[in-house]
């Protein structure tokens, strides 16, 4: 067996970062996690970007990020970068949200809200706001502690309930099934797909 | 003079430590990493050199050896503590190994102490005299004036390292907080005495320049002086300006926390020239302000044909080392492990040398390495 890769890990949030780390996990090809830069908010990824291209050739580095405005990945990647992209640099992009491959593993979310699978929809990455249809579906719950920690009160200005990431993390930790989700969720699919086959180059001189 | 390298044995959390250290050092690690001990070599060695200090008194304040004693030393259980220095091309270094007496009171007794000046050996004990009097191992030569003649400057040295971590409510009520003060007095009960003890002209300039430069963060506050009350308790006072033209004249028991906190700061940078160890300087202060906290202490140091502070800061704060200034050959990473707490430069580092030349401060370049590991479970605890 090959020794394990090493790989730093960059995110704006906390979601995405138990996410990859889970999946970093469910696959045969051995990871070992360096360094993890996440400080979360917008445009933190953006700003480092160029200092994650150059550190890739020491260690690689998976960047996880939305499309936000950009209409496809190259397009993201033409702006942000001003230096060629490293190979060692693997700049994922998530279509949407970190929900949405939450999401994508419809049964085990199912089960974790104690809801019908029906209700979950088919097509996530289809969702225009997969976080929204996330709130929407923890509403539905009956169990009350989880509505309380994943929703936001009644006529709050927040966006999400007080507990959030540490109740879809724990999801996330203990039974989100990646091989289940990546069947609905094309973009996810790729993801595990890239770190499958992914060989990091080293360079030779030097 | 100037600490230019430190190295450590068994000295509490920590197993090993070899570090070169320059003029500002800013020490960033996780809660219970030791931070705080490692600036307390620094302490423990003054506590040695005071007067009325000694290795005895040093090594019982805290608690004995098997305080001090780190907790991953296995085999090797001597506590070693080696400290070079540099003044005007002048090179020293002081080393002391600490052991503990195995019966009787387990009194704590030097397994040797070296003094060095350049390529010449000034002191090394064991000596013929420790031989046939093995009592005078429970001392250093250190804390003896008749022994130290020749290594005076670094007695001297240790004795005016101060430690700083100032608490508003100490500064603010000194007279609320009765007993016997801290030594050295670090959380500031005694601040305000000791400004009005300075002498008039220094006195003035210091908060002269502390007022300028404390302009940036506190905007609305003007004329800082020192005035007496009518019982002779000296108080600062300062205009505080508002819609009234002449403003409001306020003491510093109306100055918020944070305002107190950075006069006190930016005062001890002032008060001598050597080495001066920050805890936490951020605390209470807007992290705008944390954010230019490094170039305003540069800058209130300034001076010309003065010798700037040491300063050795622990920080929690990623505000503070966001500023571009800051190399990584100033930060000292502290990661907790099995085998105790690893100090690391940042600029040992190649992943964070490689960051940091594509443009990322040493903030995020760095700190990320010292976050706790397991933050993602904290939903565990349900």
């Amino acid at each position: 067996m090959s020794p394990a890769i090493p790989l730093s890990l960059a995110f704006e949030d906390e979601l995405t970062e138990l996410l990859a780390l889970k999946i970093l996990r469910s696959i045969p090809n051995e990871y070992a996690t360096r360094t993890i830069y996440n400080r979360g908010g917008n445009g933190y990824l953006k700003k480092n970007i160029n200092g994650f291209n150059n550190a890739a050739k020491g260690v690689p580095f998976l960047v996880g990020t939305d499309l936000d405005r950009y209409d496809c990945p190259p397009a993201l990647i033409a702006d942000w970068l001003t230096h060629p992209k490293h190979h060692n640099l693997l700049l994922r992009v998530a279509v949407h949200e970190a929900e949405a491959w939450i999401l994508a593993d419809r049964e085990g979310f199912a089960a974790f809200l104690g809801i019908s699978v029906a209700k979950i929809p088919e097509d996530v990455e289809a969702l225009p706001g997969p976080k929204e249809t996330l709130i929407q579906l923890a509403r539905m719950s009956r169990r009350r502690q989880l509505r309380d920690d994943i929703c936001p009160p009644l006529r709050s200005t927040s966006k999400v309930g007080p507990n959030y990431n540490a109740r879809l993390g724990g999801f996330v930790n203990q039974s989100w099934n990646p091989d289940v989700a990546r069947l609905k969720s094309p973009s996810l699919n790729r993801t595990i797909d890239r770190l499958i086959a992914f060989r990091p180059q080293w360079a030779t001189s030097d | 003079m100037l600490v230019t390298r430190l190295i450590l044995k068994n000295w509490r959390n920590f197993r090993s430590v070899d570090v070169e250290l320059g003029p500002r050092i800013f020490v960033a690690g996780p809660n219970a990493s030791g931070k705080s001990n490692l600036l307390d070599v620094f302490v423990f060695l003054k506590d040695i050199a005071k007067p009325s200090g000694g290795l005895q008194n040093a090594v019982t304040a805290r608690g004995g050896i098997s305080k001090l004693r780190c907790l991953a030393a296995r085999q090797y259980p001597d506590v070693e503590i080696e400290v070079h220095l540099a003044e005007d091309g002048n090179k020293w270094s002081y080393a002391i190994g600490i052991k503990q007496a195995t019966r009787g009171y387990r009194q704590p007794y030097l397994a040797y102490e070296k003094v060095t000046k350049g390529n010449e050996v000034v002191l090394n004990r064991p000596d013929s005299d420790d031989s046939k009097d093995p009592l005078r191992l429970t001392q250093t030569h250190l804390e003896q004036i008749n022994a130290n003649a020749e290594f005076r400057e670094l007695v001297r040295f240790f004795d005016s390292v101060s430690y700083l971590h100032l608490v508003p409510q100490l500064l603010r009520h000194p007279e609320a907080f009765s007993g016997p003060g801290v030594p050295g007095d670090p959380y500031g009960r005694s601040f305000l005495e000791r400004v009005a003890r300075t002498s008039d002209g220094t006195r003035k300039a210091r908060l002269k320049k502390i007022e300028s430069a404390l302009r940036i963060a506190v905007p609305q506050l003007k004329e800082l002086t020192d005035v007496k009350d009518d019982t002779g308790i000296p108080h600062l006072e300062a205009v505080y300006q508002h819609w009234r033209p002449h403003g409001a004249k306020q003491r510093e028991d109306q100055f918020s926390d944070g305002t107190l906190r950075l006069i006190g700061l930016l005062w001890s940078l002032l008060e001598s020239n050597s080495m001066l160890l920050l805890e936490e300087p951020e605390l209470s202060l807007n992290s705008g302000i944390v954010r230019k906290l490094p170039s305003l202490m540069y800058r209130v140091q300034k001076q010309k044909n003065r010798q700037m502070r040491q300063i050795m800061i622990s920080t929690h704060s990623s505000d503070l080392l966001s500023d571009p200034g800051i190399g990584g050959e100033e930060v000292l990473l502290l990661t907790p492990d099995e085998d105790g707490t690893r100090v690391e430069l940042a600029s040992s580092i190649s992943e964070i040398n490689d960051l940091l030349q594509g443009g990322l401060t040493i903030a995020d370049a760095a700190l990320p390495r010292v976050v706790p590991r397991n933050m993602a479970q904290l939903d565990l605890f349900e």
